[in-house]
């Protein structure tokens, strides 16, 4: 049976829809816009009404990469619940928290996110706010001998910065010091700061181990964010914590 | 006797069909075979079959292939498909009809 | 020169909008025009006037070009051209997702795994949620001797609409943020104490790979505990909704 050309032109059209469907469907019905993206988050977390409150977009690449990978970072709240996801894409391919797991809270969630912390939360009143991060430089020696570990405590410091309203549910606060980004030989630069308190401070080292390899430990940072009414009365105060590895980097 | 072109302009696609509801062919084979069967009356300009078997082919009424031929050259063969042999004989019996009306009117005419 | 025929072809092709199509028609009105001058040299006529009649006779090269860029619609002819284009590149799209490791692994995995479902007993507890319906039931409990208990909750999931895929979950979907009871109270997750790296004695933990179907999912949850549990309750505060899903153990007498 011989098609005339327009015949040619829907079988192809057809052989089209069909094909991008079965793309589409391998590779898993990958959502490429916010609301795809908060979609798939409700059920995935059996969630609904998530409404957007940060969306911060990033593009990355590995060492030899063809394409750029482009990283959505999303907080969201449905009533006073709050959620953190990202999905990260690659050409066609979207891969849900490639780059850092999901988090939650109740009535307020907070966020680092390359020389940023966000906090969001119900922020209609507040003015203005004001946050304290403390870090406390903690490290964790191994004893192979004895199996055992050893937890060292040194100094503290809190180091505090203003906040800047972003809408109703967000406040975010600069906390990166100099220069953006990291060194010219990648993504270990000297931070300074809060940055390089979270960096710097928190090891772990394996006794007799003279290579030197140091192992950055995971830590939980106080946050206690100061909000502000109009005048300067302070409505409210907020105590979260924050992973230490979420304070450094551009990730 | 040659025939006015404008008697000829609506029923090329007739003749056309027609001469290819025997077996395949192609352009200038059809020409020829055209002129043979009407004695040389229809004198289509070659050149404006084309549209016509292109037209045709584009409705889905002929399909065409390429084919070498005996001699060896590649021709674009026509033939008519089953949606064609279908157009075929509803333009036959409109045909028929038409003549037979013109018929009557002229005879009626000469008659008076 | 160029003779007097290929002047007429161009000025035929000239008027077909179509490019694409130019050649094949010039092929065709050339192979007609040779096959007209040797039939009429054929007839004995000089090469000249053979050429000369046969070119007469092709017609108005304006004409037939019109007419045949009416037939040649450049907007189908482009429609077709990039619906072929597209059809290609949308072929050669879908091979490389079918053997690059998401496309024929998940399909089939998550294909597989939404038919070999399992209906939950009966006796589940449920609950309604907008996007599915969750269940709970009570699974196997055992104990070590003198040492920790491990209770399993067997959860199921089935939503309404296909969850999109997460070909890189291949551990199905492990952590939602619930929390979990027993009548000893919360049982927190699993979390190595950060000096010590000892577990705690008591902590919950995903237990297998699950089961990740399009609209199905289940997957076990493991309590390690001190003792073996009565009842355990799932909630989901984090959520700001109040629910409650209640499994029971049958007391072994």
């Amino acid at each position: 049976m011989r098609l005339t050309r327009g015949q040619k032109t829907l079988r192809n059209a057809l052989l089209c829809i069909l094909l991008a469907a079965l793309v589409y469907a391998m590779l898993g019905f990958p959502p490429y816009t916010v609301r795809g993206m908060l979609d798939r988050v409700e059920r995935r977390y059996l969630l609904s009404d998530l409404e957007p409150v940060l969306v911060e977009r990033s593009s990355w690449r590995y060492s030899g990469d063809l394409l750029a990978h482009h990283t959505t970072h999303l907080i969201a709240r449905t009533g006073d619940s709050y959620i953190y996801t990202e999905f990260t894409r690659h050409g066609l391919e979207v891969r849900p928290e490639y780059r850092r797991g999901t988090k939650m809270g109740r009535d307020a969630l907070c966020l680092g996110l390359n020389g940023t912390l966000y906090v969001a939360g119900d922020f209609t009143e507040a003015a203005s706010a004001a946050v304290e991060v403390t870090a406390q430089r903690t490290t964790r020696m191994y004893d192979p001998e004895t199996e055992e570990y050893e937890l060292v405590t040194q100094e503290k410091e809190t180091f505090s910065y203003e906040g800047e309203k972003a809408g109703d549910a967000l406040f975010s606060f600069r906390y990166r010091e100099g220069e953006e980004g990291m060194t010219s030989w990648g993504a270990w630069g000297p931070y300074t700061g809060l940055e390089g308190a979270a960096y710097n401070w928190y090891s772990s080292y394996t006794k007799g181990n003279r290579d030197g390899g140091r192992g950055i430990l995971h830590g939980d940072l106080p946050v206690k964010v100061t909000l502000y009414d109009g005048e300067g009365g302070v409505l409210d105060t907020l105590e979260l914590s924050i992973d230490n590895y979420e304070l450094y980097g551009n990730y | 006797m040659k025939i006015d072109k404008s008697l000829m302009s609506g029923s090329t696609t007739l003749l056309v069909l027609s001469l290819l509801s025997g077996e395949e062919m192609y352009g200038y084979q059809m020409i020829t075979e055209l002129a043979r069967r009407s004695n040389h009356v229809f004198d289509l300009k070659e050149g404006t079959l084309y549209p016509i078997l292109h037209g045709l082919e584009a409705e889905g009424l002929v399909s065409v292939r390429e084919k070498k031929s005996p001699e060896g050259r590649t021709r674009k063969y026509y033939r008519v498909t089953r949606k064609g042999r279908r157009a075929l004989d509803a333009r036959k019996e409109e045909w028929v009809a038409f003549r037979e009306q013109v018929d009557a009117v002229v005879n009626s005419a000469s008659l008076a | 020169m160029r003779s007097k025929f290929e002047i007429w072809v161009d000025a035929v092709c000239e008027q077909v909008r179509f490019r694409p199509d130019r050649k094949a028609i010039a092929r065709e009105l050339r192979v007609h025009y040779d096959d007209h001058v040797k039939d009429l040299l054929r007839l004995g006529r000089s090469q000249e006037l053979a050429e000369e009649r046969a070119l007469a006779a092709m017609g108005n090269a304006q004409e037939v070009g019109w007419a045949l860029d009416r037939v040649h619609k450049p907007w189908l002819g482009w429609l077709w051209e990039t619906s072929r284009f597209l059809a290609l590149v949308l072929a050669a799209l879908a091979l490389v997702t079918l053997f690059h490791t998401v496309g024929w692994s998940s399909l089939l995995r998550r294909t597989v795994d939404e038919l070999c479902w399992e209906e939950p007993p009966a006796s589940a507890a449920k609950v309604e949620l907008e996007h599915g319906t969750l269940y709970a039931a009570p699974g196997k409990v055992t104990q070590d001797p003198g040492g920790q208990a491990f209770a399993e909750i067997r959860l199921w999931l089935q939503t309404r609409d296909p969850l999109g895929v997460d070909p890189y979950y291949s551990y199905g979907i492990k952590n939602w943020f619930f929390t979990y009871r027993d009548e000893r109270g919360e049982v927190p997750p699993y979390e190595a104490d950060p000096l010590t790296r000892v577990a705690p004695s008591r902590y919950w933990n995903a237990l297998g790979a699950g089961r990740f179907g399009w609209t199905r999912y289940r997957q076990s949850v493991e309590l390690v505990l001190d003792e073996p549990p009565r009842w355990a309750e799932i909630s989901y505060p984090l959520s700001g909704q109040d629910w409650t899903l209640r499994v029971e153990w049958e007391a072994e007498s």
